[in-house]
């Protein structure tokens, strides 16, 4: 009896010789191929796994290969579909979250925010993130009730909290340039437009290329008379460039401005973006 | 008695559960060669690098990273490729192995455009090699390398010793044909950057004709002549504003826009010539 058994049990573990890998070893490998950014192949081997498993690994590796590839739209929706009985949800929904926020839908990142679960120590971290946010949608009055006022800020969030007061403020104490303004100013003297505007280099090259076809047309003006051929040519020249300039000055506001606000949108998403890779990583 | 039947349980049961791993490992492997023979080297790559990540033995490591850099050698990702292949660890390998190895090594780095490590790769193949010859398809590589770095006195010494050591059909006719492509007549004459931009520096458009483009260069000429005799004769004719303004200021703008296009077009036909001058040697040497 006990050689039946003996035998039966060899041949049941030879029958296994064939055998497909288990899905935690399939996981287990996932992870090694994230580990060593071969993220392509990490999601070829997630998406022969899709639909056979419903495990939050499998969502949590996807949306983290997808976000490591600057997907962050379909990163952030495989990221939200991990349960929070998983030790990765916390993480996966902050991510979301911040995904959203860097493809500017707001309103997204918010929801994600508010329906995570977490204890006090993580709550302090979604406040900040739900700062972050308003600032990024420029909701001043949001970004004060958000914001953390306590003394006791996690050691993790203390420079950045600091960060986005800084950047608040120089967003608040900007005046947003005007284009009118510019305009107005170009008319009246070329090239100050654009030097409002701060676009020092460019306002006065503009100015020395307007003034100098102005003076050619009143040069020509003064000797030849209005009617003449070169009066009219160079003032033709003159038109178009004064004209030209001033156009360029208001879109060098609008330009202006959008710079400006890329540039604190980028610091604001860096900002948020620590404290997460710090806590979770 | 009753412990002896004991031990022998568990190692049947361990050895069970070995033999089962291993021939999961060794299917995978089976699997690897099988996409790879159908030519699916995406999947090939990873089933080699499972293998790889499951193997309780290393020694088929080298083999294995090299397949998996073939993989990705055939799909053109190069740097994957010379990845692959830098994490075989070449204490652990044989001559051969290493000849292998560092050719691979050497023709992947030139493929992605990495010169200096591919000349790196094939120094250490020599030095290891001692007075033996370099591998046929090494040799080729130094040779396309020194043509990119314009040795062409360096590269013809080795493409001649590519045809005498290796089997090429008339090696006399092939030699002549090395000797008519290196010849000083055939070299690519690539243009002096700063020659060209100190020809249109004195005369706008001269730099443009020294670098084979007459026309353009004919036309920048009169160009920016036409701007110097307007500014000359408005100042002449007392219209000072003007003679300065359309004149002149025109003048300098189409005279430092003259020089720009000078230096852009002396590196074009430079780039053109010596890419066409490569082609023809690696078509050439290929063609063997």
């Amino acid at each position: 009896m006990k050689k039946i058994i003996i035998a039966s049990l060899f041949c049941l573990l030879s029958l296994n010789l064939l055998a497909q890998y288990s899905q935690k070893q399939r996981f287990e490998f996932i992870y090694h191929l994230i580990k060593s950014n071969d993220f392509d192949e990490a999601l070829i081997e997630l998406d022969f796994l899709n639909g056979k498993t419903q495990s939050d690994s499998l969502y949590y590796m996807k949306g983290w290969a997808l976000y490591s590839l600057k997907q962050l739209s379909s990163s952030a929706e495989s990221f939200q579909n991990v349960r929070k009985e998983s030790i990765f949800y916390h993480k996966s929904q902050f991510f979301a979250a911040y995904n959203y926020a860097h493809t500017k839908n707001y309103t997204s990142a918010k929801q994600v925010l508010q329906q995570i679960e977490l204890d006090n120590k993580l709550d302090q971290l979604r406040q900040f993130e739900y700062s972050g946010i308003a600032l990024l949608e420029r909701d001043f009055d949001g970004y004060e009730n958000k914001r953390i006022k306590s003394d006791a800020i996690l050691p993790a969030l203390q420079t950045e909290v600091a960060n986005l007061d800084k950047l608040h403020s120089t967003i608040v104490n900007r005046k947003p340039k005007k284009m009118w303004l510019a305009g107005l100013m170009s008319a009246i003297v070329p090239g100050s437009g654009k030097i409002y505007a701060g676009k020092t280099g460019e306002g006065i090259a503009s100015m020395l290329m307007v003034t100098s076809t102005g003076l050619v047309t009143w040069e020509n003006h003064r000797k030849l008379g209005l009617k003449n051929f070169k009066t009219i040519l160079f003032g033709s020249i003159f038109t178009v460039f004064y004209v030209g300039n001033i156009y360029g000055s208001v879109f060098s506001v609008k330009i202006s401005n959008e710079e400006f606000n890329h540039e604190m949108d980028q610091k604001i998403l860096f900002n948020i973006h620590i404290p997460l890779r710090n806590i979770f990583n | 008695m009753k412990w002896i039947k004991k031990s022998y349980l568990i190692f049947i049961f361990l050895f069970g559960i070995y033999s089962t791993s291993q021939g999961q490992n060794q299917t995978a492997l089976l699997k690897a060669d099988s996409l790879f023979s159908q030519e699916n080297y995406q999947l090939a790559a990873i089933e080699y690098e499972r293998f790889l990540y499951f193997a309780s033995d290393q020694a088929q490591m080298p083999e294995i990273l090299y397949k998996k850099a073939q993989c990705y050698k055939q799909l053109s990702e190069f740097n994957k490729a010379c990845k692959a292949l830098e994490r075989i660890r070449l204490y652990d390998v044989d001559q051969n192995r290493y000849i292998q190895i560092k050719k691979e090594l050497s023709l992947c780095y030139y493929l992605d455009n990495q010169i200096q490590k591919a000349q790196i790769q094939i120094s250490q193949l020599r030095h290891k090699l001692k007075n033996q010859i370099l591998p046929k398809e090494t040799l080729l590589v130094e040779i396309f390398i020194l043509n990119e770095l314009k040795k062409w006195d360096e590269a013809e010494d080795l493409a001649r010793e590519y045809i005498n050591t290796n089997e090429v059909g008339n090696k006399i006719l092939a030699l002549q044909k090395i000797d008519s492509l290196y010849s000083k007549k055939n070299l690519p004459k690539l243009k002096s950057i700063e020659k060209a931009e100190n020809l249109s520096r004195f005369i706008p458009g001269s730099g443009q004709m020294y670098c084979g483009k007459v026309l353009e260069g004919s036309f920048t000429f009169l160009f920016n002549g036409a701007f110097l005799a307007l500014g000359i004769q408005q100042i002449l004719t007392k219209f000072y504003f003007t003679g300065y303004a359309a004149g002149f200021g025109v003048l300098h703008k189409t005279y430092t826009g003259n020089m720009a296009r000078t230096k852009h077009l002396a590196i074009k036909v430079n780039h053109q010539r010596h890419t066409r001058f490569n082609e023809s040697i690696i078509n050439y040497l290929l063609s063997l």
